[in-house]
């Protein structure tokens, strides 16, 4: 489970990595791809490699890594150092139908050629237009997804589009993954919020992308995860509506009743398995297990 | 590195590399070719050097044993690297002196 922070680590930085320590985001995405420069892919990948050997943290947190475009030679050397090293979710930037088919036989291969007994999970990264408009098909290309998350920068430069603080342009976009998500039964991360100096920005954003349906949000700054995981955990006020709910329908289930009243509001089915996930959430966000 | 495994391609006559930088604990690692025979020859910056000089030099002998090299000239800066730090960009720079340097 990804849940609800998922902050972004460059691979090729020693001080970075050994502070991840102290993170407290739900997820670390340790990265190969955007902020590794050409030059530096090989060291980044050997640093990773030696990292995993030799980190005991890294076996207790939740950690994923962002590999390479599957397209480019990167990928495959990515993923001949890091699948070998564990189940360890993969990040695929820049996924459409043709790489997903290519993301599935090049793992196949490596996990045959090592004689691993795992299948490595995969969260497709969203950000090109041809990767909002086939969704369905992409999540439903490989039983190894896990989860998506959405690249809101690269999409916008993909359609040429500006990027606004209020995010009107990525409406359509966003409710459009997370409707897909919920369909394909993954999480579904939302963009990095760019401003890091902007917390009450960052705020905002995370809320609008919560109500869209969001389960997590990526982070790009260790200041951004405290922010994160507050918006997308359930408020006391929640929880206690949320209880409050279930015992009432419990109470009516038991006087034959399909609907109750709460508070003169109405309670149906709907409305509990929403309060039911609520509390849920909290359990998980107490670090109890499902 | 065994000499007869690369080829010399630089003026000097040698293939040199270098890995890693000189931020807070990363460490800097050049690397050149010797000849067969003149095994290996390391000089060592650090600001734990009293402390660490012998840890140091285990690890890089572990990894050399490791990768098969025998005779090489490594220069190492430190700037507090953990081992995994110090064994990956070492491989890193050996990697990129057999790939023809950088």
């Amino acid at each position: 489970m990804i849940g609800r922070s998922a902050i972004f680590i460059p691979a090729n930085i020693p001080s970075m990595i050994n502070s991840a320590v102290v993170l407290h985001s739900d997820s670390i995405v340790f990265d190969l791809e955007d902020t590794i420069p050409l030059e530096e892919k090989d060291s980044a990948r050997i640093l990773l490699r030696e990292a995993f050997k030799s980190l005991d943290f890294i076996r207790e947190k939740n950690i994923l890594i962002r590999v390479n475009n599957p397209s480019t030679a990167y990928f495959d050397e990515d993923i001949k150092e890091i699948v070998p090293l564990g189940d360890y979710p993969l990040v695929i930037p820049k996924v459409d139908l043709s790489n997903m088919s290519i993301v599935n036989e090049k793992l196949e291969r490596i996990e045959s050629e090592y004689k691993l007994n795992y299948q490595v999970p995969i969260a497709p990264l969203v950000e090109t237009a041809f990767g909002v408009e086939y969704i369905n098909q992409i999540l439903k290309s490989s039983e190894r997804i896990i989860a998506v998350f959405w690249g809101a920068e690269d999409f916008t430069a993909d359609m040429g589009i500006a990027r606004t603080p209020e995010g009107s342009e990525l409406w359509y976009s966003r409710s459009k993954l997370t409707i897909a998500a919920h369909i394909a039964g993954v999480e579904v991360i939302d963009t990095p919020f760019t401003d890091i100096k902007n917390l009450a920005g960052l705020r905002k954003d995370a809320a609008v992308a919560k109500q869209l349906g969001f389960t997590g949000k990526a982070a790009i700054h260790p200041s951004q995860i405290d922010v994160i995981n507050e918006v997308f955990s359930p408020s006391q006020e929640e929880i206690e509506y949320s209880l409050r709910v279930v015992k009432a329908f419990t109470e009516g289930k038991k006087e034959g009743k399909g609907v109750v009243l709460e508070n003169g509001r109405m309670i149906d089915k709907p409305v509990v398995t929403r309060a039911k996930l609520i509390l849920k959430k909290a359990r998980l966000g107490m670090g109890e297990e499902e | 590195m065994n000499t007869g495994d690369v080829k010399f391609i630089n003026s000097a006559g040698e293939i040199e590399a270098t890995a890693g930088t000189t931020n807070e604990g990363d460490v800097f690692i050049r690397v050149k070719p010797l000849h067969k025979g003149e095994g290996v020859r390391t000089t060592l910056q650090s600001r734990v050097e009293s402390l660490y000089k012998d840890e140091i030099s285990k690890v890089v002998r572990k990894k050399l044993q490791e990768l098969g090299v025998s005779d090489i000239y490594i220069e190492i800066n430190d700037r507090g690297a953990l081992d995994y730090v110090l064994n990956a960009r070492l491989e890193t720079a050996i990697l990129r002196t057999s790939r023809g340097g950088r």
